[in-house]
Parts: structure tokens; C-alpha cells; sequence
């Protein structure tokens, strides 16, 4: 079974009473531009992708935001990145000694850009402290995964959280909140593979539980910059359970998989201070194989801002995969310095320009990467 | 931080399926063989998506044959591949979806998603001629900028051997060196090993060189430098690939290969000698931090751990062979993956493929889990008209440390 988000949206609004419009109607157009120019050190590599350099890093996003009617909430994210899925366009089979057999395949792919719709979700909020969401939306798993993708402290996410949830999902989420934002829960279903009906080749539901405790009241997931916010922590810790049937090619249930994963965050910010940890896990395991998957993770990082607008940032992330049979530890270490460029006459929202170094260590792989990003982060 | 790791692990895996000591897992029925127990099989290995590769072959058949059973299910056939006059050598190196086979003088690229076969570089891109893969690490190096490995490569038309690092995706030979020393004649490979741990690879040779029979142990590292030479005082001269499966370390200089009259090859960081054990070697297993030499002294499996000096330890009994080999009572449930869908049935007979006993190889027992490894059983079979058909299925088996 799968959830069809957008039948239960439809469903929702079809029995909402009065479809004519209202005074509550609103439309807020934010976005951001931000151009960036990257290199990446491969030492091991082929000479040919030992130092790569460009723009590939460059983002843009257009969000669409408002009250469509009384209680009712949309959401549009357009998401435009230089990253590319290189799609394959053309093969042919190569017969190198006229044997009549193909031994080689002649190739050409292009590239094609993907993720250009990032969150499409209607909202449903019958009280302040108690919302529903249908759409495609982030699942609430780590604490970062919620940030605003213009808030993060880096160009982007800490990597352990890349692999342990990545991207959106189709599904539904409720949000409740009290009292001020001292207890924050969060629960919802999801498709479990980031895909619509019929695409994959799994079939189950993902269910995601998340709680924050903020013993100081709520505050904002944004990882940067100046914030008005007196000094405020919270604990939060999440919880998905995925099971769901595996059908192979020709479409018959193969096996049943369990797939948790768990994790417990640490936040804290205030007088321009910003410093978030994030330990994470997941284990997976079938009806099959006897093989369960595990992989565990953590990450810390801070950042303090400073009355120059100036911003020294750090983050040291850990994952170890492979963990029941074949473990593979991974490092990252990160550092940069992002600065703020304020107008003092105007209320308009600051550029901040970055510049960041990123190392990974792939140490059961022995391999040593290097990374250098500067960025300008222009709102509207 | 370390503490709420712990925590989430602990919650996580309260509920683990992992095999103890002896246990069998699920049955995976993938094929019908021809042969015997024990069969013309090689113990299976995996890759990181969990993907099994299965051989069939023999040291001295031409007629290798790979399977593949896909991480979600279901079998293939995926090639019969071979060229040389020498068998089936054993698997050389897995990725995350793909694993490598050298059989006789040549390397098999093994795709899991798809089940289908490769040989990696059987011509000399620069004269056409064709090249002999004569010695191959089982051990390829992945990494997001390299999936490499070390091997002795000779062209037909020449008498050179050249020690190479092999690009198993682009194909390349890269850091070509002639093997030396220069002039050498009568080039035998008794054997290859491989260590990630310590980054070193194996090629026990032997040659004649002005006259004398040397016999030696050539360490090199994952970029195909020699590291340094051993010499190997042996007593009984060796035929090619006299060791069965591979020579495998234990992490500390030391390293053992089972040759195939019963005797041992071993090695530590300055010498090597042949020997022969109280009991009959054949197998090794490597621990997390050992290396012992398996076999049996009577009816009993038993194990001799290697020590950095090469000394063999006395022999105690390892039970999980044992253990395992007691599990195999008909009937026996298994699920016949030959075809879609999966469907459970039962095994009237049931035996050990592989070897004499279960977990017990001279090839290196692949990491399953960290505590089971893969293994094939025997089922039914029916007489074919050279010899019997039979029923093959995959199993995983627990196993502890002697």
C-alpha cells in the first residue's frame, strides 16, 4: 500500500466548507540565488579528475507561500542546482573481433538536471499549535534535514545526515507544538522511497516520529547568522521505521525488509552563536538473508557570528557503513568563514558570502579528498 | 556524542537476526550442477550491496561458470568464461555491486545488478597481442578514485613478465615494472595473497636465473612497488599454483598457503619454508586478529593459529564445522529461487557442496557478516549423462574463532 498525498489533499479541500475566496488569501514570493564556485583535490584519481573547478555547486530557489483560505496553507519549492543524474542516451554493442559476439558497449550519456521541484505541500492549521501537511516535504528525521536551505551554517547538509536520509518524500505530517514551543511533536507517513506511485520497485510505508524538547521555548532550525533569539538549547530525537516488500523484475514479493533508523540532536544558539550535534543510526534487516545492514554516524558543528558580520564556522562528521560485515569509517572535517554583508539603512536581508574548505578521509579506502567552495548567498 | 551513539545502536539492535555458532541461514536453491558432493564449487562471496557470486570450475577444468544472486532476490546464470590451460584460480576482489574472478589466464568483470560477464583486458592495447594474467591479488582496492589491483602480466608473443597495477573499471595497466630479476627463465607462480590491513600483496614464485632455482615471496604494495623479497627455502620443489586458493596473513608479517599435497607454504617478514603439519591442513581462516591453518586430525575439525614468526601452533579442536555439518538434516526447508516467483519447499537430502567439511577452504571465507560467511549445500540429485546433476543452494553459516 502507498499513500497518495495528494488524493488526501485533494479529499481535505473538497470537504473544507466555502471554496469562494476570502480576506485570508495571501502570496508571499521568496527565493534566493546563489552562485558558487567549487574545486575538488582527488590526489588517487586519474589525472583527468584529480582537480576539478566550477559553478556546479551554484543554486537557486523560488519559493511560493501563502493562505490560499481560512486555515489553509500552500507551500512551493523550485529548486535549481548545477547538480546533474548523467542519463544515458545512446549504447551500442561493439563486436571488437567480428566473432559475432558484443564485447564492449560504446556509450554517450548527457546531463540532466534533477530535484527542480523541492517541497509542494498544502497545509492545514485548525489551531496555533497543531498543523497537517500533505505533499512532498522533508521527513522530520535529524534536526538539519528541517533547516531552511538558506540557513545552513555550510554550503550544504553534514554529510552523515546525506547518508542516512536524503532528499524529500511524498506523504503526510502532523505538527504539534506546546505550550510556547517547549514540546515539539512531529508524526508522519510517508512513501518511504522519494518517488511517486508505481516507481520503485518496494512497496511498504515509512513512518517518521520526531520530538524536540526546548526547555527555553521554541526557536528557530537556522544554523547562522544573527539572531535576535536570547540563549536557547533543545534536545530533539527522531525515529523512522520503513518496512516494506521487495518484488523483483518480474513482480512478485522477493522479500520483507525492515528498515529503522534512529537519532538524537543537541542545539543550542544565542548571542550570535550557533553549535548543533547530531548522532544517527540505522539498521536494516530482511526475512531473507540473515545479513542485517547497519551504519551509525555523528556530526558537531559551530559557527559564532560576530558584530563585524563575520562568522567562523567548524564541523567534524563521522559515519561508519557496512557496519555488520565489511566496515567503512569515513571523516569529514570542515571549516570556513561566512560574512554578512548588511545594508544599515535598510531593512533588506544581508548577502552573505562564504568561503569553505572541506576535507573527507575515506579511511578504510585509504583515499584523501580536498574541497574548496566560495559562495554569495543573494535573498529576495 | 559516543554515549548517544551507543544508545541508538543499543535500540537499533535489540532485535538482531545474525547466525550463532553453527547456524544455518535461509537456503537460496539457485542452480542444478553437474557433480558430486564435494563438487566443483568455490566457496561464494558477496559485495557490499549484497550481491553473492558463485564458481563453478576446478583447477583443472576449462569449464568455469559464474552465478549471481541478487541482493533482493532471484538467480542468473551469468556467463561461462574462461581461457588458459589452468582451471578456475578463485575471486579476485568485490565492489559495491560487481566482484572479479580470474580463472586460467584471464579476469572476469562480474556485474551483480545485471548478471552478466567481462573479461577485463585480454589484448595488449598497444600490439593486439594477447596477455596472461599469470599472478592476480585477490584483493581489489575500491576507493571513489580507483578500483585497482596488482598482478603479473605476460604477453603470448614474448617471454617477459611485467608486475602491473590493473584499473579493473578503465581497463589500464599503469606503473609497469618488468618483473626482475632481468633475465629470469621458467617462471612458476605458486601462488598470490593479499592484505588490506598492512597493504601488502603476495606473489610466491619461483625461477631460474643463471643457472639456479630460486624460489621467492615478492611483497608489494596496492601500487605495485616491491616492499622487499623473501626468500623461500623449500623442500619439495613446487608446481605451478601449487597453493589451492590463495596464501592469507595474519596481519603481523605472517603468511600461510595450503598446498595441494597437504603440505604448507609459510612465510613471515624475512623468510619462508614448507612444511607439513600433525593434521590435514586444508584450509586457512583470518580473523579479526589471527590466522589459522584448518583441517581435520581424524574425524575432528581442527585449528593451529600462525604466529608472527611463522611458527605453527598445535592444533585444537574448532567445533563450528562440526556444528554446522550436524544442521544438515533432511528434509530441509529452502526456497527455490531458480525462477520467479520464490517458492518454500523442502530438500529429501541434504550435503555439504564444498570441501570436506562446511567453513573449511583453502580460499578466504568471505565476510558475510562478521560472524557468518557464505557457503553452498548439496540437495537432491538425478544422473545425467556424464555424471549426477545436483541440487545447489546458497546458505550463510555462524561461526566463532577456534
Amino acid at each position: 500500500m502507498k499513500i497518495s498525498p495528494m488524493l488526501l489533499t485533494a479529499a481535505f479541500l473538497n470537504i473544507s466548507p466555502g471554496s469562494h475566496a476570502n480576506a485570508a488569501e495571501s502570496l508571499e514570493v521568496t527565493g534566493y540565488v546563489k552562485p558558487a564556485i567549487a574545486s575538488r583535490y582527488l590526489p588517487e584519481a586519474v589525472p583527468a579528475d584529480r582537480l576539478t573547478f566550477g559553478l556546479e555547486e551554484s543554486k537557486a530557489g523560488l519559493r511560493l507561500a501563502g493562505e490560499s483560505h481560512s486555515n489553509w496553507q500552500y507551500h512551493i519549492y523550485l529548486y535549481l542546482t548545477g547538480e546533474s543524474l548523467k542519463v544515458l542516451t545512446h549504447a551500442i554493442g561493439l563486436d571488437t573481433d567480428n566473432d559475432g559476439d558484443t564485447e564492449k558497449v560504446f556509450t554517450r550519456s548527457t546531463s540532466a538536471s534533477r530535484n527542480l521541484l523541492r517541497d509542494a505541500w498544502a497545509g492545514w492549521k485548525p489551531s496555533g499549535n497543531f498543523q497537517m501537511k500533505f505533499g512532498r516535504m522533508a521527513v522530520p528525521f535529524t534536526s538539519q534535514a528541517q533547516a531552511n536551505d538558506t540557513e545552513l551554517m555550510f554550503p550544504d547538509r553534514a554529510s552523515p545526515n546525506a547518508v542516512f536520509l536524503h532528499g524529500r518524500d511524498l506523504g503526510g505530517l502532523a505538527q504539534f507544538d506546546a505550550p510556547a514551543g517547549i514540546i515539539e511533536v512531529q508524526a508522519g507517513l510517508f512513501n518511504g522511497t522519494g518517488q511517486g506511485l508505481g516507481a520503485s520497485t518496494e512497496e511498504g510505508i515509512l513512518y517518521a516520529l520526531r520530538l524536540d524538547f526546548n526547555p527555553r521555548g521554541a526557536f528557530s532550525r537556522g544554523e547562522t547568522g544573527q539572531k535576535k533569539d536570547s540563549f536557547k538549547y533543545g534536545f530533539g530525537a527522531g525515529l523512522i521505521a520503513n518496512p516494506y516488500t521487495l518484488y523483483d523484475s518480474a513482480g512478485y514479493p522477493a522479500t520483507g525488509v525492515i528498515d529503522l533508523r534512529a537519532t538524537t540532536s543537541f542545539r543550542m544558539t544565542g548571542n550570535g552563536f550557533h553549535f548543533l550535534t547530531e548522532a544517527i543510526g540505522r539498521y536494516k534487516t530482511d526475512t531473507m538473508r540473515s545479513r542485517p545492514e547497519a551504519a551509525l554516524g555523528a556530526f558537531g558543528q559551530t559557527g559564532w557570528y560576530m558584530k563585524s558580520g563575520l562568522e567562523p564556522v567548524f564541523r567534524f562528521g563521522w559515519v561508519v557503513e557496512d557496519y555488520t560485515f565489511s566496515p567503512r569509517h569515513i571523516y569529514w572535517g570542515e571549516a570556513g568563514l561566512n560574512l554578512y554583508v548588511h545594508d544599515s539603512y535598510s531593512d533588506q536581508k544581508p548577502i552573505r558570502i562564504g568561503l569553505h574548505y572541506m576535507g573527507e578521509l575515506r579511511f578504510t579506502e585509504r583515499e584523501l579528498g580536498h574541497g574548496a567552495s566560495m559562495q554569495a548567498l543573494v535573498n529576495f | 556524542m559516543r554515549f548517544a551513539v551507543l544508545i541508538i545502536w543499543l535500540g537499533l539492535t535489540a532485535c538482531s537476526p545474525t547466525l550463532d555458532d553453527g547456524d544455518l541461514g535461509n537456503v537460496r536453491y539457485f542452480g542444478l550442477i553437474p557433480g558430486e558432493a564435494p563438487m566443483r564449487l568455490l566457496p561464494p562471496v558477496t559485495d557490499r550491496n549484497g550481491n553473492i557470486y558463485v564458481a563453478y570450475g576446478d583447477r583443472s577444468r576449462s569449464d568455469t561458470e559464474v552465478w549471481v544472486g541478487r541482493h533482493s532476490g532471484g538467480w542468473k546464470s551469468a556467463c561461462k568464461l574462461h581461457r588458459g590451460d589452468f582451471g578456475v584460480h578463485g575471486f579476485v576482489g568485490m565492489s559495491d555491486n560487481d566482484a572479479w574472478l580470474w580463472t586460467g589466464d584471464a579476469i572476469v568483470h562480474v556485474w551483480g545488478d545485471s548478471g552478466t560477464c567481462h573479461e577485463v583486458l585480454d589484448n595488449d592495447p598497444v600490439t593486439g597481442t594477447l596477455l596472461k594474467w599469470k599472478a592476480v591479488a585477490p584483493w581489489v582496492r575500491i576507493s571513489p578514485s580507483r578500483a585497482t589491483t596488482v598482478a603479473i602480466v605476460r604477453a603470448t608473443a614474448e617471454d617477459e613478465n611485467y608486475v602491473v597495477l590493473l584499473d579493473m573499471q578503465r581497463e589500464l595497466m599503469t606503473n609497469l615494472s618488468r618483473l626482475t630479476p632481468v633475465g629470469l627463465t621458467d617462471l612458476k607462480i605458486l601462488g598470490t595473497g593479499a592484505d588490506e590491513r598492512i597493504d601488502e600483496i603476495l606473489f610466491a614464485v619461483s625461477y631460474n636465473w643463471e643457472g639456479q632455482q630460486i624460489h621467492e615471496g615478492l611483497i608489494f604494495d596496492s601500487n605495485a612497488a616491491l616492499k622487499r623479497r623473501v626468500t623461500l627455502d623449500l623442500d619439495v620443489s613446487p608446481d605451478e599454483y601449487a597453493v589451492l586458493g590463495f596464501f592469507q596473513s595474519n596481519g603481523g608479517g605472517a603468511w600461510a598457503g595450503v598446498r595441494d599435497d597437504g603440505g604448507l607454504i609459510l612465510l613471515n617478514e624475512n623468510s619462508g619454508y614448507d612444511t607439513t603439519p600433525e593434521f590435514d591442513a586444508l584450509g586457512l581462516l583470518r580473523t579479526d586478529t589471527s590466522l589459522f591453518v584448518t583441517g581435520l586430525l581424524g574425524s575432528t575439525s581442527v585449528a593451529a593459529k600462525l604466529a608472527n614468526n611463522s611458527g605453527l601452533n598445535g592444533a585444537r579442536e574448532w567445533d563450528s564445522p562440526m556444528k554446522a555439518q550436524s544442521k544438515l538434516q533432511p528434509p530441509m526447508t529452502i526456497y527455490d529461487e531458480r525462477n520467479s516467483p520464490v517458492t518454500k519447499t523442502s530438500w529429501s537430502t541434504v550435503k555439504n557442496a564444498i570441501n570436506v567439511l562446511p567453513l573449511i577452504s583453502p580460499y578466504p571465507l568471505d565476510r558475510y557478516t562478521t560472524q557468518s560467511t557464505g557457503w553452498l549445500l548439496a540437495g537432491p540429485a538425478y544422473a545425467g549423462p556424464a555424471e549426477d546433476i545436483t541440487s545447489v543452494g546458497f546458505v550463510p553459516i555462524g561461526w566463532e574463532s577456534p
